[in-house]
């Protein structure tokens, strides 16, 4: 599928003691909800963090939006929201500061918007109350507000969905196809995540990560056509574990995930056949990669 | 609207199929859009890449097209060919009448009663 | 100007601001008010003591430990363009708060005095050279505790600078005031000024590469 994109990355290199994140090219699909996926120590909070400008020192090229601005050209940042697994805000803040403060740092800030997110998301919206004392889960709707109470063209939410319970998860979801809806095709959403099977009914592109490199990425429904689930009998598990991408064993049979275009090699087997979910096809790309053993 | 979330049939499909059985049933009309994808995806609950796939396929049989910036509208649905979509309709649901009749041992000559029965009954 | 102050404002509490912005410095006033009327005395010594030690031990709700090592706190400033322009904004108008808070606060003791009078005892505190150096005292003292204390976030180590600062502060002012050599008042203003300039420099400065340097690997 031909689309646009909202970030182009080239040749994006970080290196840490032990870790390298090396990205010849990378491209987020504009008018969508991309997913990043993978393990932890993956590289997903580094890679988004070079993307939002939190950290200034890689390697690379990054464009933004249609004219392909660098984040250095100013108003970049003014046109991204930003969540984070970090410390986000000073631990001293308190909620009605955050707001006091959102409006100076963002032009696009709206206070009647974040108050109504507040109460929407029923975040104790108390003078006296410290970001500190906040639950995780508050502290993440928190961000979620502010984010959602600006005029942005692209979120890029770090992990907005492990602090949540399942209820608000919903409520996220919800909150992106709205963010999407409205921008009619001009907004996009990058975000990580390890609870892929919550997000997946609003994740359009997936983008895999191991080690550091891109192992994996596509819009889900291609995905979905690329791999499939096979299941059989444990007679025939010998063979096709040389064809499959993962296979587990049991006594009673096999199931395992297969490339559709190797699924001829299975010929003469009794196998039955399913298409997979996302975090079926991401679990299976990542054993393949992991050095989980 | 209903989509089955377990029901084997891949979600992008039933949108499909919902739509063209209300485009082919007139429900939709010639020059209507169908709703926008990123909203229909919001009511649905689903991802937009999903509700795309779906309307890229209706694209792909004809039923509607694409513009650029507006969305897809509804083609004018040659007659000839609506019939025959109609047609393959009901030969299919016949033939899984006689398959049905044939499991619980009805004669040709029940069958063909009930059907004018069933007609003389008018409840369509 | 006026977006400096909001994000000043923006930046310390509700209490912070009701309680030091204007809850402390009215009480100071009055306590010198009534001195004043009953007995021309001063509380200038104490206002001293007490200033220097609330600055410091109120500091830890605004700015604590924003030196620290490993301080990465400022995700949400860093994602905005205005971020290091918000941050600096805030570190220099907490010190300029600061000073013109205790110019006000001496300014109007010393006025009291000149007003209602004062004791010989109290009168050696309100001469403008004795009052330039209750301001000054306190101003650098409690910049020298904010920015030593904004190091770490313990809170046992904050209210040692706190009551450090404010002993030392108290002492010196006796000893400035205390009139045992003749040209010592204007060298202590002197050398004051100097280390409030320095330190406030310092200040500023430090806080800053603290921050900024969380965009780079160490």
């Amino acid at each position: 599928m031909n689309t646009d994109s909202v970030i182009k990355a080239v040749n994006l290199e970080k290196k840490f003691k032990g870790f390298e994140l090396s990205i010849p090219e990378m491209e987020i699909p504009k008018g969508f909800a991309t997913a990043l996926i993978g393990e932890n120590g993956a590289g997903k909070t580094t890679l988004l963090n070079l993307l939002t400008g939190i950290r200034l020192d890689f390697k690379g090229e990054i464009g933004y939006f249609d004219k392909r601005e660098k984040l250095s050209d100013g108003k970049v940042q003014e046109r991204i929201g930003y969540t984070g697994p970090n410390s986000f805000f000073l631990p001293n803040w308190t909620v009605n500061q955050v707001e006091e403060i959102s409006e100076l740092l963002f032009e696009n800030f709206h206070k009647d918007r974040f108050e109504k997110l507040c109460e929407e998301l029923s975040i104790p919206f108390k003078v006296t109350k410290n970001v500190k004392d906040l639950s995780d889960g508050n502290r993440m709707k928190l961000m979620l507000a502010t984010a959602f109470a600006r005029d942005t063209e692209l979120l890029i939410l770090d992990e907005p969905a492990s602090p949540l319970d399942p209820l608000m998860r919903d409520k996220l979801c919800d909150m992106i196809r709205e963010y999407l809806d409205q921008g009619n095709g001009s907004r996009s959403v990058f975000f990580s995540t390890h609870n892929i099977a919550d997000m997946e009914n609003v994740t359009d592109y997936a983008i895999i990560l191991e080690h550091g490199n891109i192992v994996e990425q596509g819009f889900v429904e291609e995905l979905k056509e690329k791999y499939v689930i096979v299941k059989g009998e444990a007679g025939d598990a010998q063979a096709a574990g040389k064809v499959l991408f993962t296979i587990h064993k049991g006594s009673y049979g096999f199931e395992g995930i297969c490339l559709s275009e190797k699924l001829d090699q299975l010929a003469g087997m009794d196998v039955s056949v399913e298409t997979p979910t996302l975090s079926q096809i991401s679990v299976a790309v990542m054993k393949v990669h992991t050095s989980l053993k | 609207m209903k989509l089955l979330q377990n029901s084997g049939v891949p979600i992008y499909q039933q949108i499909a199929d919902q739509l063209r059985a209300e485009i082919l049933g007139g429900k939709l009309k010639e020059g209507d859009y169908l709703p926008s994808i990123r909203g229909l995806a919001k009511d649905l609950k689903i991802s937009v890449i999903t509700t795309m796939k779906a309307y890229e396929q209706l694209e792909a049989e004809g039923l509607v097209t694409a513009v650029q910036g507006k969305g897809f509208y509804i083609n004018a649905q040659d007659s000839e060919m609506l019939k025959e979509q109609h047609m393959r309709r009901v030969e299919e649901a016949l033939l899984e009448a006689i398959h049905a009749a044939k499991i619980a041992g009805l004669t040709d000559r029940e069958l063909r009663e009930t059907l004018a029965a069933l007609q003389d009954e008018k409840i369509f | 100007m006026k977006r400096k102050i909001r994000s000043y404002l923006g930046f310390t509490s509700f209490w912070y601001k009701l309680l030091l912005l204007l809850v402390l410095p009215v009480l100071l006033l009055g306590i010198q008010v009534f001195a004043s009327v009953v007995f021309q005395g001063t509380v200038i010594p104490l206002s001293i003591l007490v200033l220097i030690f609330a600055e410091i031990f109120g500091d830890t709700f605004v700015l604590g430990g924003i030196q620290e090592k490993n301080s990465e706190k400022m995700d949400y400033l860093k994602t905005s363009p205005r971020g290091m322009k918000v941050m600096k904004s805030v570190l220099v108008m907490d010190l300029v708060r600061r000073f013109l808070a205790f110019v006000v606060i001496f300014g109007l003791s010393g006025l009291m005095m000149l007003v209602f009078g004062a004791t010989p005892g109290a009168e050696k505190m309100a001469g403008p050279e004795a009052l330039l150096l209750a301001v000054l005292l306190t101003y650098t003292l409690s910049v020298l505790g904010i920015f030593l204390s904004r190091f770490g976030s313990l809170l046992w180590i904050n209210m040692l600078c706190a009551y450090a600062g404010a002993i030392v502060g108290l002492v010196l002012f006796f000893i400035g005031t205390g009139g045992m050599l003749p040209l010592l008042l204007p060298l202590m203003n002197t050398a004051m000024g100097i280390l409030a300039v320095g330190l406030s420099i310092l200040t500023v400065k430090i806080a800053m590469m603290k921050v900024e340097g969380s965009y780079y690997d160490k």
